[in-house]
């Protein structure tokens, strides 16, 4: 293995939905979508005590702020549809809020605890510098 | 699909001039009237995308660096330019780099390494000259040498390239230029490919881009005019036909295959995925797809140039670029001391979601591979040794051993006006 820089990183996007709205996931299979993710799923955490709020989980590949506005430029119809049902969402259409949306999304992310001495670091992977391609091209 | 005024869009933003020798001109603008001057005489020259019935000797286009808009008299950081621009080549080069983002101009090919003035902020205009053979480049020459000293502004020397090699061949001597974007509105090209037709305004401002959105021109200039990263780009010859035949017999391949997975293509164009084992001049240069048939990377290596830069139907329509570039340099000669490289425009409308983000997500980037590099034009050094799996005849091999064969000579971040927009450049 080379000394590649890890290319694998996660988001833990937390959202609570306006009142009214029912938890819902947001992970769809999209064939038109680029292979940079390797898992994602959603959970409720209404009965946790967070009323309407749900978590998504990603692992990804890559600089996030740079997908994310091919995602705006690409999927702007999506995130306009979603956003309004989010409680303090940023502003949309989202293609003309921009910094707004990075900014929502950097907020919401619960970034992973650091690692304490002696502990593994509270994100591992077996293979940080495995980007989806070359797992499935093994 | 939109009714694009030809005539007001520089030819070489839609069409793929097949003339084999250029010069691009590297012009400073000492003061703004004689910057206005010289555009206003150059703009009845530039060619456009106009249908020309009889293929002219010479072609004339012209672009401006962020230092040549300013020098104009345009307020850039407030003209609706994008943020790449007005930054301009030098300081992104400077900027982008390190593991999550590099454009790869450091070392070497870093900006206070380039030549012609490049990395001084001297360069304004870029003006293109596009002739049929060396007497209509020697012509055209004089033209823009006497135009040049009436209006008063100063060259600053100028960059060839010589298309000669045969077959559209580089001088790593693979066949290039075959995969251009069909864009929609444009007249149609004599070989199309299979892909889909990208939106027009991924290539010209002022229209719609991929998912609907508009992508607008600067308020000097709304529509027809687009950007471009003009590049000239050093390539180590000698060192990659070296490296072809040391794998070889290191890893018990040809020299050829080795080429050919490096690239994606055998040296004729004959795509991997449709002929791995062999070129086969029978088979399309172009009609072909990843997915689903060579999802595994057996044929083509993910690691490849071409499938790492234009990711057919691996990706969306989003990062595409036209490429107007051309060999310089003589014919190979190994060991005899002589540059040789590519030069040319990298047109696109958006620098940063085309020519930005295939250099630092995908050539440079860990996203379409984390396990190295591009081995064609990737920025391979010790922090991001070579690393380049493959599989042969169902075997699969990880070379080593290489260095970084393509290093920068030179760059520029440019906006090429509109027809309309040069006129109102030299009111």
């Amino acid at each position: 293995m080379s000394a590649a820089a890890p290319v694998q990183h996660p988001l833990s996007l937390l959202i609570k939905l306006k009142k009214g709205q029912k938890p819902v996931s947001l992970v769809q299979p999209n064939s038109s979508f680029p292979d940079i993710l390797h898992f994602a799923w959603t959970i409720s955490l209404a009965d946790k005590g967070l009323e309407r709020t749900i978590l998504l989980t990603t692992v990804y590949d890559g600089d996030f702020d740079v997908y994310l506005d091919k995602f705006i430029d690409s999927s702007h119809a999506g995130f306009d549809a979603l956003l309004p049902l989010v409680e303090d969402g940023p502003p949309t259409p989202v293609a003309d809020h921009r910094a707004e949306f990075h900014a929502w999304v950097a907020k919401n992310n619960i970034t992973p605890l650091p690692a304490a001495p002696g502990l593994p670091p509270s994100f591992f992977s077996a293979y940080p510098s495995m980007s989806v391609n070359d797992i499935q091209n093994c | 699909m939109p009714d694009l005024p030809l005539d007001q869009i520089q030819g070489l933003v839609l069409r793929g001039y097949t003339h084999p020798r250029a010069r691009h001109f590297m012009i400073n603008i000492p003061n703004a009237a004689a910057g206005k001057k010289f555009v206003a005489a150059v703009t009845p020259m530039i060619t456009t995308a106009k249908p020309w019935g009889v293929k002219p000797r010479t072609c004339y286009n012209i672009a401006f660096t962020k230092d040549g808009l300013h020098a104009l008299g345009i307020d850039v950081p407030n003209a609706g330019l994008v943020p790449q621009f007005v930054e301009g080549a030098i300081v992104r080069g400077g900027s982008q780099v390190g593991p999550s983002s590099d454009l790869g101009d450091h070392g070497a090919s870093a900006p206070t390494n380039w030549i012609l003035g490049l990395g001084t902020g001297d360069v304004h205009i870029i003006l293109s000259l596009f002739a049929v053979d060396t007497e209509a480049r020697d012509r055209g020459t004089d033209i823009v040498n006497s135009t040049m000293a009436s209006a008063g502004v100063q060259p600053r020397g100028h960059q060839d390239s010589d298309d000669v090699l045969g077959d559209s061949r580089i001088h790593y001597g693979y066949h290039d230029g075959i995969s251009q974007p069909n864009i929609d509105g444009a007249p149609p090209r004599k070989n199309p490919d299979d892909q889909p037709v990208v939106s027009t305004g991924e290539f010209v401002l002022g229209y719609n881009a991929e998912g609907g959105l508009l992508r607008p021109g600067p308020s000097f200039d709304p529509a027809n005019g687009t950007y471009s990263a003009f590049r000239i780009l050093k390539q180590d010859v000698d060192a990659f036909f070296e490296y072809l035949n040391a794998a070889a017999a290191l890893y018990d391949l040809t020299p050829e295959a080795v080429q050919a997975k490096f690239c994606g293509r055998w040296a004729d164009g004959t795509p991997l995925v449709l002929s791995p084992e062999t070129p086969d001049p029978s088979a399309s240069l172009n009609n072909f797809n990843y997915i689903p048939n060579d999802k595994p990377a057996r044929s083509c290596p993910i690691a490849s140039h071409i499938r790492r830069s234009q990711r057919r139907n691996e990706d969306n329509q989003q990062h595409r670029l036209l490429r107007r570039a051309a060999p310089y340099g003589p014919p190979y000669v190994p060991k005899d001391g002589l540059e040789r490289g590519l030069t040319g425009h990298f047109i696109c409308s958006s620098l940063e979601m085309q020519y930005e983000f295939i250099m630092t997500q995908w050539v440079n980037g860990s996203t379409v591979t984390g396990l190295s590099r591009d081995p064609l034009l990737g920025a391979i050094d010790d922090a991001n040794p070579p690393r380049f799996q493959l599989y042969w005849k169902g075997d699969k091999k990880s070379l080593e051993g290489f260095g970084r064969f393509t290093t920068t000579r030179g760059g520029a971040y440019c906006y090429l006006p509109s027809i309309a927009g040069l006129q109102t450049l030299s009111a």
